[in-house]
């Protein structure tokens, strides 16, 4: 039977924390090769991916992304980590940053599958709505 | 309206700015792993809805989709508008609404998509009200039985096949036969009977439905007509929602306590694109490949036509859905189904069709389940051995080609039923109003025809029409009015049409 990525993903997961410290290298090892012999390289890519969705399901960690039009200081952040991590419930946060000009200013701020939009574009556009109704 | 000054616009611009609610919501979003045939398949949107709305942000605008699927892990939608405008990764933000498509007194006499949005080229539509393209049909205690007649004009069915308002009535039979000719004539006959009309096009070629409007507007009937139209070219996913946002716009007037008649021309076209959907869904298939849940496609749809009693406003929605078969074969699924969901069939017929009878209309399998409850009581009275007569002269018919010996009462019946059969011949875009159907049938089932030629009796049956509208004018307003034939009335009758047998000398 065809082994799909995510039993592979869960596999290396679940073996990986209940291996002791010293076999931990070994197992990623025995994990390629098994892969080798399953015929099964090329899913390495979609493997890596639904292993790092297992990893954070697990370890409660959240993926989060903050677009914003200019250069966000450390205390916003700060901010804004401390609400994402109250909204989300979850205890460690992922974060990537990143320049967008187009928003024209404020942040949108994703987390998980939740996205908070509170850009000028947004709102510039939601106003237009607004006005055209 | 008060002519505004630029000091009242800035006003009211001030006081949109100062109310409008710019507060950011926590939203639910999801890329897009697939897309093409008008259909999507998304990651992520973990607490999205079915039949939610989802907003694809491409970058050419906004495209609005429907879901239609939540798998473990994705979501299936389908895509309202330009599929090849949305690439793999873009992203999706959930509505939390349910679709929904403007309603109202404005998209009277008006061509508009599925969604609502204008056709025609008469300019913007103001919307009165949204209505959800999908609601739950009206309870029992919110119903009331069929009673009150829809004339569609056609002889042969307002005689024999009478059709009641919140009564669905499937138009079924081959292509190119009189399915839609049926449909539109009744349509054009609305007019003056406190009726609008809702005509939704599903994969019906333009240049058709172009015709139907012109004919209509040309008629008169686009004053209280409006056109739904998902062409031939439109996706899968615009024809499947079209008949329910048709629906939606025909549940707005019947709230409101008005008659509503919609046709939907046609339903297996409807199924096919459902199919279509269904089938890039992944959906198992089932018979003839139509997903498990195609008797449920139509019966949801068919259940919201009604009648509704006078509590809940007393308005109703006929509804005359349309079924093209392959070589008559009743038998297939979508035929059988959407016969077992409706009131009674109207069958078109081929052989009567290029026998030169048309309405083809077969009378043995035609059938109103609603009766003669829907026929005004003089109809009734004039009609009532009608059906009988018709369906034993094709009987006598068959029989009689193998033998001429036959019995005087046979003859006398094979008489009249060629006489009926005549009598049944209409041209399109002639509806008879009910009054003077009463005059004919009057004549006809009192033997007042019996004694003129087969091949004269069109030509009677005009004439006797035409002394009706000028010398009994009173009688037959007066039939119309009360709707009913009383023994004076029935005098009457036999005068005038003695009166015009004699004036032409017959």
């Amino acid at each position: 039977m065809k082994i799909k990525t995510k039993q592979y993903a869960r596999a290396l997961f679940e073996s990986y924390e209940e291996a002791s410290k010293e076999e931990k290298d070994k197992i990623l090892t025995n994990f390629v090769k098994i892969l080798k012999d399953n015929n099964d390289l090329y899913l390495l890519d979609r493997i890596v991916v639904d292993f790092t969705e297992t990893w954070d399901k697990n370890k409660n960690i959240v993926r989060a992304e903050i677009s914003s039009a200019h250069k966000i200081d450390e205390k916003t952040e700060d901010v804004l980590v401390k609400k994402i991590k109250e909204l989300s419930s979850a205890k460690d946060i992922d974060i990537e940053k990143k320049n967008n000009k187009k928003l024209l200013g404020g942040v949108v701020v994703k987390y998980g599958d939740r996205i908070l939009d509170s850009s000028i574009s947004t709102r510039l556009k939601r106003l237009q709505e607004e006005f055209s109704s | 309206m008060p002519i505004k000054t630029k000091d009242h616009i800035v006003e009211e611009l001030k006081g949109k700015i100062a109310n409008l609610n710019s507060d950011s919501k926590e939203e639910l979003f999801g890329k897009v792993i697939e897309v093409g045939d008008g259909i999507s398949v998304i990651s992520g949107l973990s607490d999205v809805m079915m039949s939610e709305m989802l907003e694809f942000k491409s970058e050419s605008g906004s495209i609005y989709g429907v879901v239609l699927n939540l798998n473990e892990g994705s979501v299936g939608a389908i895509i309202l508008g330009d599929s090849s405008k949305i690439k793999e990764g873009d992203e999706v933000i959930a509505t939390k609404r349910i679709l929904e498509v403007p309603v109202g007194e404005n998209l009277i006499g008006r061509v508009v998509d599925p969604l609502g949005k204008p056709l025609d080229m008469k300019g913007d539509i103001k919307a009165e009200k949204y209505y959800p393209i999908e609601k739950i049909a009206p309870g029992v205690i919110t119903r009331e039985s069929v009673k009150e007649p829809v004339q569609t004009g056609i002889k042969a069915v307002d005689a024999m096949i009478p059709i009641g308002r919140g009564q669905r009535e499937l138009i079924i039979g081959d292509r190119q036969i009189g399915k839609t000719a049926i449909a539109i004539d009744t349509i054009i006959n609305q007019k003056g009977q406190n009726m609008k009309c809702v005509y939704v096009a599903v994969g019906q070629k333009e240049s058709k439905v172009a015709s139907i409007v012109a004919k209509l507007e040309e008629e008169g009937a686009m004053k209280y007509t409006t056109v739904v139209l998902a062409g031939a070219s439109d996706p899968a996913s615009m024809l499947y929602i079209s008949p329910y946002s048709g629906t939606a716009m025909a549940e707005y007037f019947a709230d409101k306590g008005e008659d509503v008649l919609i046709v939907y021309d046609d339903l297996s076209k409807h199924a096919v694109s459902y199919r279509e959907i269904s089938l890039l869904l992944k959906r198992p298939p089932g018979r003839e490949a139509f997903p498990g849940d195609v008797f449920y496609l139509h019966s949801r749809l068919l259940e919201r036509s009604c009648k509704l009693n006078k509590d809940y406003g007393g308005g109703s929605i006929t509804s005359l859905p349309i079924i093209e078969t392959q070589a008559g074969d009743v038998s297939a699924y979508i035929p059988t189904n959407v016969i077992s969901i409706t009131d009674g069939q109207i069958y078109l017929e081929p052989d009567l069709f290029y026998q030169g009878n048309r309405p083809a209309v077969n009378v043995g399998i035609s059938v109103s389940r609603v009766g003669s409850s829907a026929q005004i009581k003089a109809m009734k009275k004039v009609a009532g051995k009608i059906k009988l007569e018709a369906a034993q002269y094709r009987e006598l018919a068959a029989f009689a080609q193998f033998g001429s010996d036959l019995d005087e009462e046979t003859k006398k019946k094979l008489e009249r039923g060629k006489r009926l059969v005549e009598i049944f011949k209409q041209g399109q875009y002639a509806p008879i109003p009910v009054e003077e159907q009463v005059l004919v049938y009057f004549a006809i089932s009192n033997g007042f025809m019996d004694d003129i030629e087969v091949e004269k009796i069109l030509t009677f049956e005009k004439d006797l029409i035409e002394y009706g509208r000028n010398n009994a004018k009173e009688l037959l307003s007066r039939i119309k009015e009360s709707g009913l034939l009383e023994e004076k009335d029935q005098e009457e009758l036999k005068e005038t049409v003695t009166a015009c047998k004699q004036a032409f000398s017959y």
